[in-house]
């Protein structure tokens, strides 16, 4: 019972019903109050008529009343006067009307009083000429209005439950229908598991509420799904990029093995085993180094330094690398620009771009570092060479993780792919985010975005 | 000089073992944790290698324990995790030094010699490496007499490699030493490496001896002889 009324659908039609009950006992009262009234205002104005009609009578003298009673045998009327005594109509006496004993009044000239089982309605009124006080009655029988009211009574006794229990009816079949679409939602995504993430939704209506319900967890499912493959994507290039230095290390040790050498052969082999050692040490660091800062657990100071100083750092340690290849690198900023970053992790972001500049720009190139402000609360330093550039198809992906422009440059250049995350994971954990402007074969611009600090 | 090498991974502990007798030190190894701790009180060690995961004790466990009992012996400790509160609390409990696996061999013997000649006055003014001679005030190096010139980065490097000369130095060390980048993630491999290229341009290829020697996958030497 008590799962039975958790039901959305039950809950909804009990609510249903009873806002349609109270609804329809309103109305069904207002309707037989509107009647009531309606049918005992029509009722005096026949007794006004009737009273007028007696009351000229009257005026014009007893005799007159009486030739008037016995020539409308159907009118109820009596009148009292001091002298002659009352005189009742033929109708009146016929009715039994003075015995009348239960009465209601109606309003203060009118009664309603119950013969037997007879209803009527009593209109009395004092006339006073010629120093004389008449008192007229005049009677009706209401009893067409009992009948109507009566019928009216049943009409509200015997329709309102049946209709009642017939819109309960119809409503819980209604809400079935609306909320059949939840059913199947939720059957759906009982289905939909982290290895059959492509699966979405049904929806049914997408204008209504239950239809958005179902595109928004469409949409959550699709970013799920694309975390997802990122994720996998991930563990498949980072296993990857671990097998080559691992494939370099089996195989140089196996084939010196097989081999008699001097022992500066064998000192050779080992160091060449060693350097994939390094190579594979750098990415453990780097794919250690993401982990962290997507757990946020990267733990980042904000000192207060200077952008321009920590720039012109980066710049000079890397410079000797621009000079090998016949590069200028300048350098330019023209005031100091405070910020509160963690020093550590935005120079590595900085050493990375630069080193990219230089890696990708071709000997005898240009790369040029600037430092300035952005508007009132931003911090740049601009990184652009006029090297090979980034074709714009591959300009969206370049942050990704293992993404390269072409992996075997990338091979013969050093790097790993994951430099640019790591530069924008670190320089989002600082509260910025780094654009990037690019034109193949005419360079590109990279472009730190800090907060300022405010002085 | 006797070390105590408590380290579970076998492997590392040969190595390690072998590594240090090399260069003339004394080794006992502890493959487990209760192994370590009941060496350490059973004989004096001048120094104690202590791995951090292992097996039944828990270095940091060990170290507390003994520096509460009042042991002072120095101890390196060696962990996998890079965490800065990994590294708080291993100096916390009582670690004098502590090196991040995977670690260059090198850099080890560096750490090793740095805490046991603590306190003593190692600073000499005037380097001197066969006919190859640094003067530390005045930022003065000649070879054969004859004066060369070199940058200010140069020059800390030469003097880092003359201050441990016949020892190998990884470019980790330098990054570390004399780039002052304590971030390993950092790629300053290849501006070493260019700076070693122009420091031995000038101070080892106009003489027939070299002395500034490549040791292929760990890092540089800087010694008479050959590699």
């Amino acid at each position: 019972m008590n799962s039975f009324l958790k039901s959305i659908r039950v809950r909804l039609t009990l609510w249903y019903a009873a806002a349609l009950t109270a609804l329809i006992l309103l109305f069904s009262a207002v309707l037989y109050h509107f009647v009531d009234v309606r049918l005992k205002h029509l009722m005096k104005k026949d007794l006004e008529r009737d009273m007028e009609t007696i009351e000229k009578v009257v005026r014009e003298g007893t005799d007159e009343v009486q030739e008037y009673g016995s020539h409308f045998p159907d009118m109820l009327f009596q009148v009292a006067q001091p002298t002659t005594g009352t005189y009742k109509s033929p109708g009146w006496l016929h009715e039994k009307l003075n015995r009348a004993k239960r009465t209601r009044t109606i309003d203060r000239s009118t009664v309603k009083v119950v013969i037997g089982h007879d209803p009527f309605f009593v209109m009395k009124k004092k006339i006073r000429f010629s120093d004389q006080e008449r008192i007229v009655e005049v009677a009706r029988d209401a009893e067409h209005i009992d009948q109507i009211l009566s019928t009216l009574r049943l009409y509200a006794v015997f329709s309102i439950p049946g209709s009642l229990l017939l819109a309960g009816c119809g409503g819980y079949l209604l809400s079935r229908k609306m909320l059949a679409p939840i059913g199947s939602m939720a059957a759906k995504a009982k289905e939909i598991t982290a290895e059959r993430l492509e699966e979405r939704l049904p929806v049914v209506n997408p204008e209504d509420e239950i239809g958005q319900m179902a595109v928004v967890f469409n949409e959550t499912l699709q970013r799920l799904h694309a975390s997802f493959d990122n994720l996998r994507r991930f563990t498949s290039d980072a296993s990857h990029e671990l097998r080559t230095p691992l494939t370099a290390i089996r195989s140089v040790g196996e084939v010196a093995l097989q081999k008699r050498l001097s022992p500066k052969g064998y000192r050779d082999v080992i160091g060449s085993m060693l350097e994939e050692v390094a190579r594979l040490s750098l990415l453990v660091e780097h794919l250690l180094m993401l982990t962290r800062s997507d757990n946020g657990q990267i733990a980042l100071k904000c000192e207060r330094i200077s952008l321009d100083a920590l720039a012109k750092e980066a710049v000079e340690d890397l410079r000797v690398l621009a000079e090998e290849k016949i590069q200028s690198l300048s350098f330019k900023s023209a005031f100091p620009v405070p910020v509160c970053i963690d020093r550590q992790t935005i120079r590595q972001a900085l050493v990375n771009l630069i080193d990219n500049a230089i890696r990708y720009t071709p000997k005898k190139g240009s790369i040029s570092v600037s430092v300035k402000t952005r508007g009132q609360s931003e911090a740049v330093v601009e990184v652009v060479d006029n090297g090979i550039g980034i074709p714009e198809e591959h300009l969206g992906k370049i942050f990704e993780r293992f993404y390269c422009v072409d992996r075997g440059r990338t091979r013969e250049t050093g790097g790993n792919g994951l430099g640019l995350s790591i530069a924008q994971r670190v320089v989002e954990g600082n509260g910025g985010h780094i654009e990037v402007e690019s034109e193949k074969n005419r360079g590109s611009l990279f472009r730190v975005v800090l907060p300022i600090l405010a002085s | 000089m006797n070390i105590l090498i408590v380290e579970d991974e076998k492997k590392v502990a040969k190595a390690l073992k072998d590594g240090l007798e090399a260069e003339g030190y004394t080794t006992v190894v502890a493959h487990s944790g209760e192994e370590g701790y009941y060496l350490i009180h059973e004989k004096r060690f001048d120094l104690v290698i202590l791995d951090i995961m292992l097996p039944s004790r828990n270095g940091i466990a060990i170290l507390k324990a003994i520096r509460s009992e009042g042991i002072g012996a120095p101890v390196i400790v060696l962990t996998a995790k890079d965490a800065i509160e990994d590294r708080v609390l291993g100096l916390d409990s009582g670690a004098d030094d502590y090196l991040i696996k995977p670690f260059a061999f090198p850099e080890l013997l560096a750490r090793i010699r740095s805490i046991l000649r603590r306190g003593r006055i190692e600073r000499l003014r005037r380097l001197k490496l066969a006919d190859l001679a640094m003067d530390t005030v005045v930022k003065k190096v000649t070879r054969n007499q004859k004066s060369i010139p070199l940058t200010a980065r140069e020059f800390d490097l030469l003097e880092y490699l003359m201050r441990h000369s016949g020892q190998v130095v990884s470019r980790e060390m330098i990054a570390h030493d004399i780039w002052k980048e304590p971030n390993r993630a950092t790629p300053l491999d290849n501006v070493i490496d260019v700076h070693i290229a122009r420091l031995r341009r000038k101070m080892d290829d106009p003489f027939p001896k070299k002395l500034l020697h490549t040791v292929r996958g760990v890092g540089f030497i800087l010694r008479t002889g050959d590699a």
